[in-house]
């Protein structure tokens, strides 16, 4: 199951123009800051919004294309949709919730209810089944949004911003129970984010969006090695390094130590972000509270506006942003000998 | 001194409503509590129950039950998709449609009476095509009450399930079509559920409006012991002859409106 969509429309001061494929059993994250045309783009190919120029093929089947004046209702699309704030029914329990597509689709009422407590048994939260969305948790609610989409064995699976409502706690829980969920999926997904973390976490393909264009797109590590826009960098700038977990220590592949605040329990394969603005660099070997330091030579150096990005080398190399006036005091040069430092409460850890 | 001041004011600040308003507002209420005592106070409670058996009485409840409940159901079965429609389509003249539906709200009942009966009297416009094709005849009979109470009741159910419909989160809609639901089924699955509470205050307005109509009824179904005497109706009879009997069937209709708000209430209004 392909998609092939070039969509082209305008909304308000958006003027959106992008071209986006999604195979089966890939995703692809469209990644963007706010306004950048994300969530519009979901919109029209779920038949939300109407297209102005381009066309939405899925399977071979042209779902919208003004110029050939086809148009697909979104109730025929077959494309499934977990939206931001996830949209349960507040006037139904969780398994009607499931329930509602498939009878929507013509399947009794009690072969539905059958289907959907399945479907709650497989996620874990039979024991939620005759619970009204409000009384659900934030990953509890997320799971039956899931099931109500998947229930339907949609050909695309479309994913707004999936954990944004999700505090910080249980978003690691419920990004790891996603992962799982997708993969389960035979379908082509679409998830769209503006948080970098996400789309390591769950992207074979990464779309970048700013301003209603694509500005990149391609794998993780492409996009990471070359990016072409400032939203990029930062995107590839976050430093990550994966690992094994075990108690407060990641073990990365390559070999080296890193110090964690494990709370939330993890244990085994795992990715650790380390974010640029959170690394400080030294002459010499620091001595106080950060736990994890280690020498290493600088590298490149960037400098943007007063801002200046150091690559330091080092058997885990890193990337350090400082200010201009720190880096002129500091007097780095490419292949200074410097220390870098990084708080154990500073790095965000998720499983694989 | 200072301590005298600072107790007052904490008062004023407890109640915020300067004592004028409070003196008016004591006058609104006393003005709307007043007449219900004066009908409790001179009711000849021993005549009630004679007053009940009386076959006038009994008609008049029965067709008063019969006329208001149809005229609630007929505004839920055309006012729920005119409301649909008002609120959510975009048609040339939708804000003109909308005058025409208050229309019956400002227009004297006695004159819609009158406009009823020209467009639906036996030589009125559409009238005369239901006697000669149907052999309908809605002047003086009980369906003819039931649609002039319809009439004046409608407006209510309407604007109120309208601004309900406006109220709602449209993307409870979006998300029905992407799990396949089609218009129809979305509308009454996700969208109707929603707005129940508007409905239900609609509802009750207009059931209570048709309950208490005179005017339009009195105009276009006449005034029938049984067939289209209501009660309002029979009130305004006995209150010429036998003003006693006035107040006891005043305090019954007064009996069955509380009874069905009061059964309404928890569930769906708040009163």
């Amino acid at each position: 199951m392909t998609l092939h969509a070039r969509v082209g429309l305008r909304l308000g001061a958006l003027e959106l123009d992008v071209a986006i494929e999604a195979d089966s059993g890939k995703t692809v994250v469209v990644l963007g800051p706010n306004g950048a045309g994300k969530s519009t783009l979901l919109r029209a190919i779920a038949g939300l919004v109407p297209l102005e120029t381009g066309r939405i093929e899925l399977d071979g089947d042209v779902l919208d294309d003004p110029d050939e004046g086809v148009w697909v209702a979104t109730e025929d699309r077959r494309i499934g949709v977990v939206f931001q704030d996830l949209l349960l029914f507040p006037h139904l329990s969780a398994v009607e919730n499931i329930a509602f597509g498939l009878r929507a689709h013509g399947v009794r009422r009690g072969a539905a209810r059958v289907e959907a407590h399945a479907w709650l048994d497989r996620l874990g939260i039979s024991d939620h089944a005759a619970s009204r969305p409000t009384m659900l948790s934030g990953g509890q609610a997320q799971k039956v949004a899931l099931a109500r989409s998947l229930a339907l064995r949609p050909r695309l699976l479309l994913l707004d911003e999936p954990l944004a409502a999700l505090d910080v706690t249980s978003r690691v829980d419920v990004r790891r129970e996603l992962r799982r969920q997708l993969d389960g999926f035979d379908g082509a997904r679409i998830v769209v984010t503006h948080d970098p973390v996400e789309a390591v976490a769950l992207a074979d393909q990464v779309v970048v969006i700013e301003g209603g264009r694509v500005r990149q797109a391609g794998p993780v590590s492409e996009l990471r090695a070359r990016p072409r826009s400032r939203y990029v960098a930062d995107f590839a700038g976050v430093n990550l390094y994966s690992g094994v977990i075990r108690g407060d220590r990641l073990r990365t592949d390559d070999g080296n130590e890193l110090t964690v605040v494990n709370d939330v329990g993890i244990d085994g394969p795992s990715f650790a972000i380390v974010h640029p603005e959170a690394v400080a660099v030294y002459p010499s070997a620091p001595i106080g509270s950060p736990r994890n330091t280690w020498p290493g030579t600088v590298g490149e150096i960037d400098r943007d506006g007063r801002r200046v990005r150091v690559r330091v080398d080092a058997p885990m190399p890193i990337t350090a942003e400082i200010t201009e006036r720190a880096a002129a005091e500091l007097g780095l040069r490419a292949g200074s000998e410097v220390w870098v430092s990084v708080k154990a409460t500073e790095v965000e850890i998720f499983p694989v | 001194m200072a301590a005298v001041r600072a107790s007052t004011r904490r008062r004023v600040d407890a109640g915020r409503i300067p004592a004028p308003a409070r003196v008016l507002a004591a006058v609104a209420l006393a003005f709307f509590v007043l007449p219900v005592v004066g009908l409790l106070w001179r009711a000849p409670w021993s005549e009630l129950w004679g007053q009940l058996s009386d076959p006038v009485t009994r008609d008049a409840l029965r067709v008063s039950m019969i006329c208001s409940l149809g005229a609630t159901a007929l505004s839920i079965v055309f006012g729920v998709p005119l409301a649909w429609l008002l609120a959510r389509a975009e048609f040339p003249g939708r804000r003109v449609a909308r005058a025409c539906v208050l229309l019956p709200m400002i227009l004297p009942p006695v004159v819609g009476g009158v406009a009823l009966f020209l467009a639906f009297g036996r030589r009125g416009i559409v009238g005369q095509y239901l006697d000669d094709w149907f052999g309908l005849r809605l002047p003086f009979t009980t369906f003819g009450a039931i649609v002039a109470e319809t009439f004046v009741a409608m407006p209510f159910l309407v604007i109120t399930v309208e601004a309900g419909l406006r109220g709602l989160d449209r993307r409870y809609e979006d998300a029905a079509a992407t799990l396949g639901a089609s218009r129809w089924t979305s509308f009454r699955r996700v969208t109707l559920p929603l707005a129940a509470p508007s409905l239900a205050a609609g509802a009750a307005l207009a059931w209570a409006r048709a309950l208490g109509e005179f005017g339009a009824t009195v105009t276009f179904a006449g005034n029938f012991q049984g067939k289209t005497q209501t009660m309002p109706l029979a009130i305004f009879l006995a209150f010429e002859s036998r003003p006693e009997s006035a107040i006891l069937l005043s305090l019954v209709l007064v009996a069955v409106s509380l009874v069905v708000l009061a059964s309404l209430r928890d569930r769906w209004l708040r009163l």
